[in-house]
């Protein structure tokens, strides 16, 4: 980075500290390349600092805290000319010693989903008791509701995930409470039950002003706009699933299977495998005109994103083989027909019904998403752990390698949005900006801490925590609560249009409560070998398919995790299975909250 | 198709009477009406469902489609929806609160 004459550049860099020198630090970013950042008299220094934490100072024992080893962010002005230099104006530590990493201590993840829960809470109905009527899509920065009065389906269901994983970390049952009110709304509000056909499908929102409500059958969003989008459907259920894992609400099954049906009759394709994208609002089809660029299409979400909203967890908490089925041909499809024939390193995300790539489509065309090569990398990764298949691991394994070279930013850490799947002169170019979304942070994350967790590689590891670092030091909003939208390249947050909101038709509480909900299950059990302790509460007519609750937290390697300890109502409880972490429940007439506590059955990796 | 439909414009808004079965077969005359109702007024659609004995799914997606379409200054109220007609109605999630009156 160099500065033209009369200009300036401020710039951040991501590094491992080599030496330190005469006020100079030498650095080793994360590709590799040797810097060499000089401390000023201004210079002030930080711990990074979870949300909800207070800002902690070492500005005055910065020396003690550059030593080798030490990864950190430098923020500052650079100099080029014939004198070229970076000034460090903020230090950014991750920990107080090489190779402490805060958010691998047992409480980081959990304490930032109660902040986040905190905040949502606060933000939706304030002080007073959960009442969904006055839910609002959209929130500003700091959570205060804007005139926008609808309220979209896909962000209820995503805020109910977020409050559903909350309790399941922490037992708190104000977090349940949200959750099952939020389920219920739902059902009562959004929810369209098809006796003709036999299947479930979900509104797109509701305009409400408390009293009447104006029903949005198809979307408003622009990309899907007076169509059904499948991801609407799929993220219609993220809520419903997890609460129906804690719960077992048999009126919950009742709507989950009827959606499933949705998918498996309307959107599947049986002639050549796969789930289209959209159907008509009217007839159902995915292949009517009314549909536009949408007709007979499919593509990344509405093929792969069934495993990680909804599908993984369904299985999870039935054992149902029928949706082991179901994920198994997603994920065929996936490794089939994602995969550049040409070697290129991004998979193709957009399909007409025959798999040939639609590289026409809106903002789409032959471009790539970085998060969904992420997302394919860690959920196959996650099914891979219950079906062992070798596409699915080759494939996982070649995108972990091949993303931090194209889709990572090498000097400051984070990883990019969306980039031109064909390179010009070698390189990918950026499509439309530099900056980094906080979900694709959350793939990263989540693909990395998943491939370490469970085939044990130091190089996945580091990628998690550089990718923790990042995401914890600059998308985490200290002064208003939540979690940033977008930040800039160099970590700076960005605050205009859309992206300026803490909720909006794309942001709510699934993808960061997600992070905080997986991190700790993949940091604890799989990387730390720490226990793990959970709260489910199944009601007296819980509908698991049988009286067993399952509480295994995710699709986990075979005998690496047992269930050492079930709790009843707060007493010690011994009808449980340790190896397929099964717990049977007893006749009740009110809930029950079960406790339990997994740990590692062999020594981590 | 076992629908007989009517359309009535007046100062006040638009009617559409609805008699006999509103299944799959009928789903185009129902279409055809709103359409002509939702272009000829600005502020309200009246469906009277009296004579109504059935309604499908895809019935119910017609009428929330065209209300949809009519965006927020037009209401669309469905009057006199017969038990079994307004059993299906709440299946599909309507309910006072989107103007099923009695």
């Amino acid at each position: 980075v160099t500065t033209g004459e009369g200009t300036s550049v401020s710039d951040l860099v991501l590094g491992y500290v080599e030496g330190f020198h005469d006020g100079r630090v030498q650095l080793r970013t994360v590709d590799g390349t040797p810097l060499t950042i000089q401390l000023t008299g201004t210079t002030t220094g930080q711990l990074l600092r979870n949300l909800g934490a207070p800002y902690q100072d070492v500005s005055g024992r910065l020396w003690d805290l550059l030593v080798p080893g030490q990864l950190l962010f430098s923020y500052g002005p650079c100099y080029g000319g014939d004198h070229p230099r970076v000034d460090a104006a903020q230090l950014v530590f991750v920990g107080e010693r090489p190779g402490e990493y805060p958010f691998e201590t047992s409480g980081w993840w959990v304490d930032q989903i109660v902040e986040l829960a905190r905040f949502y809470r606060r933000a939706q109905f304030g002080t007073g008791p959960v009442d969904f009527s006055g839910y609002r899509t959209e929130l500003r920065i700091g959570g205060e509701k804007t005139e926008r009065l609808v309220q979209e389906t896909d962000t209820i269901s995503r805020m109910v995930y977020g409050m559903a994983s909350a309790y399941m970390l922490t037992g708190d049952e104000d977090f349940l409470a949200v959750a099952e009110n939020g389920s219920a709304y739902l059902r009562e509000h959004m929810r369209f039950v098809d006796q003709d056909a036999g299947v479930t499908y979900w509104y797109h929102g509701i305009d409400s002003d408390g009293y009447r409500e104006r029903k949005l059958f198809s979307s408003e969003f622009s990309d899907d706009y007076r169509a059904i989008p499948a991801y609407e459907q799929i993220y219609a259920l993220v809520g419903l699933v997890q609460t129906y894992r804690i719960n077992g609400d048999p009126a919950l099954k009742a709507d989950i299977d009827g959606t499933v049906a949705l998918f498996e009759r309307f959107f599947h394709d049986p002639r050549f495998g796969g789930y289209f994208s959209h159907l008509d609002p009217e007839t159902l089809s995915p292949h009517h005109e009314s549909l536009g660029p949408n007709r007979s299409r499919k593509n990344w979400n509405s093929v792969g994103d069934h495993a990680p909203a909804y599908l993984i967890n369904l299985y999870l908490a039935t054992g149902n083989e029928r949706y082991l089925r179901m994920l198994e041909h997603t994920f065929d499809m996936v490794v089939s027909h994602f995969p550049d024939p040409d070697g290129l390193p991004f998979v193709r995300e957009r399909f007409h019904h025959d798999w040939t790539p639609d590289t026409e489509w809106g903002w789409q065309r032959d471009r790539a998403v970085v998060g969904h090569n992420l997302k394919i990398a860690w959920n196959l990764t996650r099914m891979n752990a219950v079906l062992p298949k070798f596409q699915y691991r080759q494939l996982a394994e070649r995108l972990a390698k091949t993303m931090p070279e194209v889709g990572r930013d090498r000097r400051r850490g984070g990883w990019y949005d969306l980039l031109d799947r064909q390179p010009v002169d070698g390189v990918h170019r950026f499509v439309w900006h530099d900056r980094k979304s906080w979900w694709q942070q959350e793939q990263a994350i989540l693909a990395y801490l998943v491939l370490a967790g469970h085939h044990g590689d130091d190089s996945h590891l580091r990628h998690a925590r550089e990718s923790m670092f990042f995401y914890n030091a600059y998308f985490l909003d200290h002064d208003q609560g939540g979690v940033y939208f977008t930040v800039l390249a160099n970590g700076l947050p960005f605050l205009m249009g859309n992206e300026r909101l803490k909720g909006s038709h794309a942001m709510s509480m699934y993808h960061k409560a997600e992070l905080c909900y997986l991190a700790t299950v993949y940091s604890r059990l799989l990387v730390n070998g720490e226990p793990l302790d959970l709260w489910f509460r199944p009601k007296p007519d819980a509908d698991f398919g049988d009286r067993v609750l399952r509480v295994s937290p995710d699709l986990l390697p075979r005998d690496r995790v047992r269930l050492d300890q079930v709790w009843l109502d707060g007493r010690a409880w011994h009808d449980f299975d340790p190896v397929r972490h099964t717990v049977a429940l007893p006749d009740t007439r009110e809930p029950v909250t079960v406790h339990v506590r997994l740990s590692t059955a062999e020594e981590p990796r | 198709v076992n629908l007989t439909a009517h359309l009535t414009v007046h100062n006040r808004g638009a009617e559409i009477n609805l008699d006999g079965e509103l299944d799959d077969a009928s789903v185009p005359l129902l279409r055809s009406l709103l359409n002509q109702a939702c272009a000829a007024v600005s502020d309200l659609v009246v469906l009277r469902m009296h004579g109504l004995r059935v309604i499908s799914a895809a019935g119910i997606r017609c009428l929330i489609t065209a209300q949809q379409a009519t965006g927020a200054e037009l209401d669309m109220v469905f009057l006199g929806a017969s038990p079994e007609v307004a059993r299906k109605l709440r299946l599909a999630g309507i309910s006072q609160r989107d103007a099923l009156a009695s």
